[in-house]
């Protein structure tokens, strides 16, 4: 057992009955990981509340066992499961630690369920009346935590129930198992997590604003044909999935958990940073790895929407892809649309006042963001940003199809006008413009 | 039968009240101490002058105010209070440390409608309470006199059913006015500190309900089937957590509606294994807590809570130290209805210090029978 060490920590915290907090008895949470064969429960029992059911039970453990020893074998004297018939499963103690919760110590107890030969994981009679077999007051709150087989997948918990002296069992069927409901669930999950992430898509349609035109010293100089638009396009696209990919991976797989925090203020700030080089190149031909490497922030946010607790790694890469698949599923058609748009979005004339003018909303956007997530002060910006729905995001995206359809049929109509007495049967392909080297005077 | 027992019931259910809320000098309650006596302003809780009253707050507030103040009658509305501060369980309603002048007189005028004069004082105190504790907050969980909220679930009417809820840290008030049932419950009240000094001169909210209580304990102290087995460290129907995003938020009433204890294990003494002045103690205890709302809604209740019938059905234990000196100090009345439990508690602030949880519900009228 690795919690040898943390208990040794926690003796004094245990004796310590009592310390103070803003609930002066709070209670216990198991939080149970549905597996293909096994389940794991993540006990949490408030460190003042198991000192009276430790004290409770003193005539059972030796004096001369050390206290950790104790914890352990008073957990599983106290936790069971058994098969509907009454045959045990097999409970192994895999780690028991301290950690402090809004103020208040808990013990926290990982325990490794199996059912005996031939029995299914997803139906079990669940025992524990660790603290509440002496604490009346007390309860244990069970929740599924995961369960792909199930379709929980996401970072909200289903309640199972309450248990309170007298009641110790709870009869638990989580119904037949059915891989394809986690993926289904991962993906609706994904569809509907970037649906409504403003930021994420913000980012990205701003960093493909001037996917149509090339930089030279500094400025958005000339124009590029519609192939290599399409080309850079997809590029900026995959290097961001590359990036959200690889930290979505590393956040379910291997736990990487920076702090919110930091993460949503970076994310604000790639949005900052996408509307500066729409404005003005600030990282031409770059855009690719900037993509990737804010992808890496974007992805580690997304990851909190996606239960870290899947106890299968099979169904942990079934959850990511699916959950990776709806966010790209959103991201595309969102692209998709803007591409007749980001083609008008010229260096010169009314493409580039538009391209500034959108750069600018993103900007303003960035900065209600930046204030509230790095200083903690909500704005008028930012709590409108974070109230989009998934209806306003499709309406946006329609929106800008449509203007951008607009004014490509616009232009067309106009560019038809003027070319068609000069150029003929050829219509205006040949006086398309065309990325004209400039004439450099003090060229070094 | 039930026209024979019905009027006397409601005649010593009157008399009782009468002696509850007379002034000193009144008639005195039948059989035992009279513990409480509500001296002052408060009124009868009567469903129209209630809802003229609620009605005559609404109108001196703003359009914003209002739409915080009007809340469907719903499971999810009325399980949401709380024993914990707002900064822990923040609350729907208007905030009364937000009202002016007016609107606050408005609302003195609707809670001395629905309260007696001992629920009224124990709001206002309760609320003193807080101020004392409001320079101790240092986590900021709000403590302080002016976070108290005011919610209508449903719309206040002489007819249909609403129900009234005030409260914040330390009290849940829930009157249901024209439900299914006469409805006074849940009632939560609590107290940190115990006693206090404030502008000169001493407080003590729970004074009538800890004092009953110890009254009751000590009787009972002599029964060793009255001592429950278990330790109690809150009140055990109470508030439930609730854990969003996966951490301990505050409690609600999530666990409504409440299983109860059944048959004669751990519920303690039978009132009838009492001698006369033991079980004066308990009439006593639990007219301590019905005293608080307006009479008209409690009337039917504590007639049907002192019908000998019901009586016969009700047990009393108590856990801890029977002169509720120390924490895990526990007190409760557990009857056919009736369910009401008292706590000494470690105090938050001042962890040397204790202080009281309460809580009363009734196994059948919570919310009027208005939230199943």
């Amino acid at each position: 057992v690795s919690g040898g060490r943390a208990l040794a920590l926690l003796a004094p915290l245990i004796l310590a009955v009592g310390t103070a907090g803003a609930h002066p008895a709070p209670n216990s949470v198991v939080n149970l990981d549905f597996g293909p064969r096994s389940v794991r429960a993540e006990l949490l029992v408030p460190a003042s509340e198991l000192a009276y059911g430790l004290a409770a039970d003193g005539a059972q453990g030796s004096a001369a066992d050390a206290d950790e020893r104790r914890v352990e074998a008073y957990l599983l004297r106290h936790v069971a499961a058994t098969t509907s018939s009454g045959e045990p499963w097999k409970m192994t103690l895999e780690s028991v630690r301290e950690r402090d919760i809004s103020g208040h110590g808990y013990v926290v107890a990982t325990i490794a369920m199996a059912p005996p030969a031939d029995h299914s994981p997803r139906c079990l009679v669940l025992f524990d009346d660790a603290v509440t077999h002496e604490v009346r007051n007390h309860y244990v709150m069970l929740l599924a935590r995961s369960d792909y087989a199930g379709g929980l997948v996401g970072d909200r918990p289903e309640l199972l129930g309450f248990l309170q002296h007298p009641q110790r069992r709870l009869v638990i069927d989580r119904g037949e198992a059915r891989p394809g409901r986690g993926f289904g669930a991962a993906y609706a999950l994904g569809v509907a997590h970037i649906a409504t992430g403003t930021d994420h898509l913000l980012f990205l349609l701003t960093l493909v604003l001037p996917a149509a035109v090339q930089a030279r010293d500094g400025r958005w100089w000339a124009r590029r044909g519609p192939k290599s638009t399409l080309g850079h396009l997809v590029a900026v696209v995959t290097a961001f999935t590359i990036g959200h990919s690889v930290a979505l991976v590393g956040a379910v797989a291997f736990g990487w958990q920076p702090a919110a925090r930091g993460v949503e203020t970076v994310i604000a700030l790639s949005v900052l940073a996408s509307a500066v080089h729409a404005w003005r190149p600030a990282f031409p031909g770059r855009e690719g790895l900037v993509a990737a490497v804010f992808g890496l922030c974007h992805g580690l946010s997304f990851a909190r929407a996606l239960s870290g607790h899947l106890i299968d790694p099979l169904d942990a890469a079934g959850a990511i892809l699916g959950f990776n698949l709806g966010i790209e599923s959103v991201q595309l058609l969102i692209i998709a649309a803007s591409i007749p748009l980001a083609m008008r979005l010229t260096p010169k004339g009314a493409g580039a006042a538009a391209r500034q003018l959108l750069a600018v909303l993103a900007g303003v956007a960035a900065a209600g963001w930046v204030v509230d997530r790095a200083f903690g002060i909500p704005n008028l910006i930012s709590s409108a940003l974070d109230e989009m729905t998934a209806a306003t995001t499709l309406a946006a995206g329609a929106i800008l199809l449509l203007v951008g359809t607009a004014w490509a049929c616009v232009t067309a109509w106009r560019g038809r006008q003027l070319c068609v007495p000069q150029a003929g049967a050829t219509g205006c392909a040949g006086l398309d413009v065309r990325p004209i080297a400039p004439i450099r005077i003090h060229d070094s | 039968m039930r026209v024979i027992h019905g009027r006397p019931m409601l005649l010593l259910a009157c008399a009782l009240i009468g002696g509850v809320t007379a002034p000193p000098g009144g008639a005195p309650a039948r059989g035992g101490p009279t513990t409480l006596k509500c001296v002052g302003p408060g009124g009868r809780g009567e469903a129209a002058a209630v809802a003229s009253a609620a009605l005559a707050f609404r109108e001196t507030l703003s359009a914003v105010a209002k739409a915080s103040l009007d809340q469907p009658l719903t499971r999810a509305v009325v399980i949401h209070w709380s024993n914990l501060p707002v900064g822990i369980v923040p609350r729907i309603g208007v905030r009364i440390g937000d009202l002016d002048a007016a609107q606050s007189a408005a609302l003195r005028t609707l809670v001395t409608t629905a309260l007696s004069a001992c629920g009224l004082s124990l709001l206002d105190e309760v609320r003193l309470a807080d101020d004392v504790l409001a320079p101790l907050d240092k986590r900021q969980i709000g403590w302080g006199s002016g976070n108290y909220y005011v919610t209508f679930a449903g719309t206040p009417s002489p007819t249909a059913p609403w129900i009234l809820a005030v409260g914040g840290h330390h009290l849940a008030y829930n009157l249901t006015f024209n439900g299914r049932e006469a409805g006074a419950t849940p009632l939560f009240f609590g107290t940190e500190p115990i006693r206090f000094e404030a502008s000169g001169s001493s407080h003590e909210p729970l004074k009538a309900q800890s004092s009953a209580m110890a009254a009751l304990a000590a009787a009972l102290a002599a029964y060793p089937k009255a001592r429950l087995s278990g330790t109690f460290t809150d009140v055990v129907k109470g508030v439930i957590a609730t854990f969003p995003d996966g951490k301990p938020g505050g409690g609600i009433d999530a666990g409504f509606p409440q299983t109860y204890p059944t048959g004669t294990a751990e519920r303690g003494i039978r009132y009838d294994a009492l001698p006369a002045a033991g079980q004066a103690r308990v009439r006593a205890a639990l007219e301590s807590y019905v005293a608080l709302p307006g009479e008209s809604l409690t009337r039917e209740l504590l007639a049907e809570y002192e019908a000998p019938s019901a009586l016969r059905e009700t047990f009393v234990g108590y856990a801890g130290a029977a002169d509720l000196s120390a924490r895990g100090s526990y007190v409760r009345i557990d009857g056919p209805r009736i369910w009401m439990e008292f706590i000494v508690q470690p105090a938050v602030a001042t962890p040397a210090d204790l202080h009281y949880h309460a809580l009363w519900r009734d196994k059948r009228s919570d919310y009027g029978g208005e939230a199943q």
